[in-house]
């Protein structure tokens, strides 16, 4: 068989509209990592007490 | 100020070479055919656990300086070869970090901000575990000549290895060498992390980014300050962990026994590492396609055996001095044991205040499912205030979704969850810090696995994860060490503050540079006798222990002052309690008059 002729997984999973697990993967990698770093800045450092005193402070001055 | 710098770093580096000695000793145990990171591990652990159990048993009799220096110099001699030896084989190691040099920056940072904090006086009040105790024991130690708990205070009769280490440090070296001693034991256990990062699969690139993720955890590093044992037991039970991961022999068992068995003499909370580990070993032993349970039971039954053997001498020491092994006795055991000193009130409030001080975040179903989340992001409830880093929680589980095949990895996130469960029912976060060097090494595993199979996307947010937990990390712990940084520094401002963070100092100081005084009755709870240099009875301890029989409130023991040899009486107007000495009571002088404190001299 000639390679042109050869299907990738992904493409026969394009093909039959099915979704492709290693893409499936990638996308869960990253949403997960979004989340982490969404995580860390909004409880760690948007709510924090020093940001807010700085945001505030910045309000007040304006 | 040099020559007490100089005189702590000597000592540390003659405790170092002791252990280095002792540990070349116990090298059979755990064979010659090891890497040269993990014999260097294992030595240099077992080698001081074994020297401090050593110390412990014949201080019992006898503890002097004379004994310590008959201990020491010999140890340290036979420690000069292998040390040289890891020096060499360190050097190697630092060779391998090819594109790791951040993550040396970030391990050497810190290990310098250790170093130079350290040489800071150990100041505070009784809320201060290293004044409150850690230290306080060794000092009364030094000064009786023998190793006893002190009566005052039920935590000294905790499992005292590692400050028996202490005790010699402070003989040696001075009361600055407990502080610069913590380089070592936060050394030691990065290394037992890029051990067990390399057993578990890593390269020496992982390895290091193993390290430096450890070591810029706020919460490991609070286990790692002046004159804490929690990183110094962390690093005992990572020994044990790397053993687990490739058990062959029963000399692997036993050298499995040994470090549990150092850990069960350094924490109460090694008690329950050896069932994490047994649970974890027969995983690993049926996934090996072993069969032979009974073969499985006899090699724990001698891992056990060596374990208890080790930790004994603690233990029963306490039977026997104080009427119970565990002490303070948790009240299930009441029924079978009687504590001396403790009164059965006062063990309920002390396990109440523990109770309490472990609710963290809640105890329901819904608080241990949401662990990882609020181990992340809310670990000042933990008392681990600056968390853990993002990266456990951003890569670990990484593992689960590009799967994790090897069966050491599966291991020990087995026992991960395991010791996560047990510590749920005391959340004081210095207690996971084995957890979070587990957790390290599945976060680069993590790391590694999800950057093979993803994009410049994930690289870069991955980038993002470990640059934050870096920086917050070193930010924190920078933070929180500035002030005793700023003391080394500038003696002029150490001097200055002296008198705010040493409570009660111009009474110390009468007490310490008068002739007369040989004994002092301290009346207030709250005062820590850790600053007295001389011998002293306090009648209610700082967990309301009952040091005299019969006397249940301190001013009971005034009217037995002389009976009881006091030269003199400390009274303070404290946070808990006002002055107690009655006004014009017969039979004191007053000498020492100040705004909340004062001394009487005993007629």
């Amino acid at each position: 068989m000639r390679l042109s002729q050869k299907k990738t997984r992904a493409a026969r999973a394009c093909e039959e509209r099915r979704p492709n697990p290693r893409q499936a993967r990638k996308v869960a990698a990253n949403a997960w990592l979004l989340l982490v770093l969404g995580g860390f800045l909004w409880l760690r450092i948007w709510q924090s007490e020093s940001v807010t005193h700085l945001l505030q402070s910045f309000a007040r001055h304006f | 100020m040099t020559f007490l710098y100089a005189r702590a770093i000597a000592a540390v580096a003659v405790v170092a070479l002791a252990g280095a000695g002792a540990g070349r000793c116990l090298a059979p145990v755990w064979g010659r055919e090891r890497s040269g990171l993990e014999q260097v591990v294992f030595t240099m652990l077992g080698g001081l656990g074994v020297l401090g159990t050593l110390l412990f048993v014949v201080g019992q009799f006898y503890f002097t300086r004379g004994l310590l220096a008959a201990v020491l110099v010999p140890a340290a001699a036979l420690g000069i070869a292998p040390a040289k030896k890891f020096v060499a084989r360190g050097w190697h190691f630092c060779r391998e970090r090819a594109g790791a040099k951040g993550a040396a920056g970030v391990i050497a940072l810190v290990l310098l901000i250790t170093a130079v904090a350290g040489l800071a006086e150990v100041r505070g009040d009784w809320e201060n575990d290293a004044v409150a105790y850690h230290l306080l024991g060794p000092r009364v130690w030094l000064r009786d000549a023998v190793i006893r708990p002190v009566p005052d205070n039920c935590h000294t009769a905790f499992p005292q290895a590692a400050e028996v280490l202490f005790a010699a440090l402070l003989s040696i070296g001075g009361d600055r060498a407990p502080g610069v001693f913590a380089v070592l034991p936060l050394g030691l256990f990065l290394l037992a992390v890029a051990a067990l990062a390399r057993r578990a699969g890593l390269g020496g690139y992982g390895a290091w980014w193993c390290m430096a993720l450890v070591v810029s955890m706020p919460a490991v590093y609070a286990g790692a300050r002046t004159g804490f044992i929690d990183v110094w037991y962390a690093s005992l039970v990572m020994a044990a962990v790397i053993l687990l991961l490739d058990l062959r022999w029963p000399a692997d068992f036993a050298a499995l026994g040994l470090f549990c068995g150092l850990a069960m003499g350094t924490k109460y909370t090694g008690l329950l590492v050896a069932p994490a580990l047994a649970l974890t070993s027969a995983y690993l032993w049926k996934k090996s396609g072993h069969r032979n349970g009974r073969e499985f039971l006899a090699h724990w039954m001698l891992a056990g055996g060596v374990a208890c053997l080790v930790a004994s001498p603690f233990y029963l020491r306490n039977w026997i001095l104080l009427g119970s092994p565990i002490y303070p006795t948790p009240e299930a055991l009441l029924r079978f044991f009687h504590p001396k000193y403790l009164p059965v009130a006062a063990i309920r409030e002390f396990q109440e205040y523990m109770w309490h001080r472990g609710a963290g975040l809640g105890r329901g179903p819904l608080a241990y499912l949401a662990l990882p989340f609020h181990l992340t992001y809310q670990t000042s409830r933990f008392h681990g205030a600056g968390g853990i880093g993002l990266a456990p929680l951003a890569f670990a589980p990484m593992l689960l979704l590009f799967g994790a095949r090897e069966k050491s990895t599966k291991a020990l996130a087995l026992l991960a969850w395991v010791m996560t469960s047990l510590w749920f029912l005391q959340q004081e976060s210095r207690f996971l810090i084995p957890v979070y060097g587990i957790a390290a090494v599945l976060a680069v595993l993590g790391w590694r696995a999800m950057l093979a199979r993803t994009g410049r996307m994930a690289a870069a947010m991955a980038l993002a994860v470990v640059a934050i937990s870096l920086s917050y990390g070193c930010f924190m712990i920078a933070s929180a060490r500035s002030e005793e940084l700023h003391r080394v520094v500038s003696p002029s401002y150490a001097e200055r503050v002296r008198a705010q963070q040493i409570p009660y100092l111009a009474s110390f100081q009468y007490l310490n540079e008068t002739a007369a005084v040989r004994k002092v009755l301290i009346l207030d709870r709250s005062v820590p006798p850790y600053y007295l240099e001389r011998d002293y009875l306090k009648p209610i301890g700082q967990w309301d222990e009952q040091v005299l029989p019969g006397v249940t409130r301190a001013v009971d023991a005034l009217p037995r002052a002389q009976e009881l040899g006091v030269t003199h009486v400390l009274d303070v107007q404290s946070t808990i309690a006002p002055f107690q000495v009655p006004p014009n009571f017969p039979g004191l002088e007053l000498v020492v008059d100040l705004p909340e404190q004062r001394v009487y001299r005993v007629l």
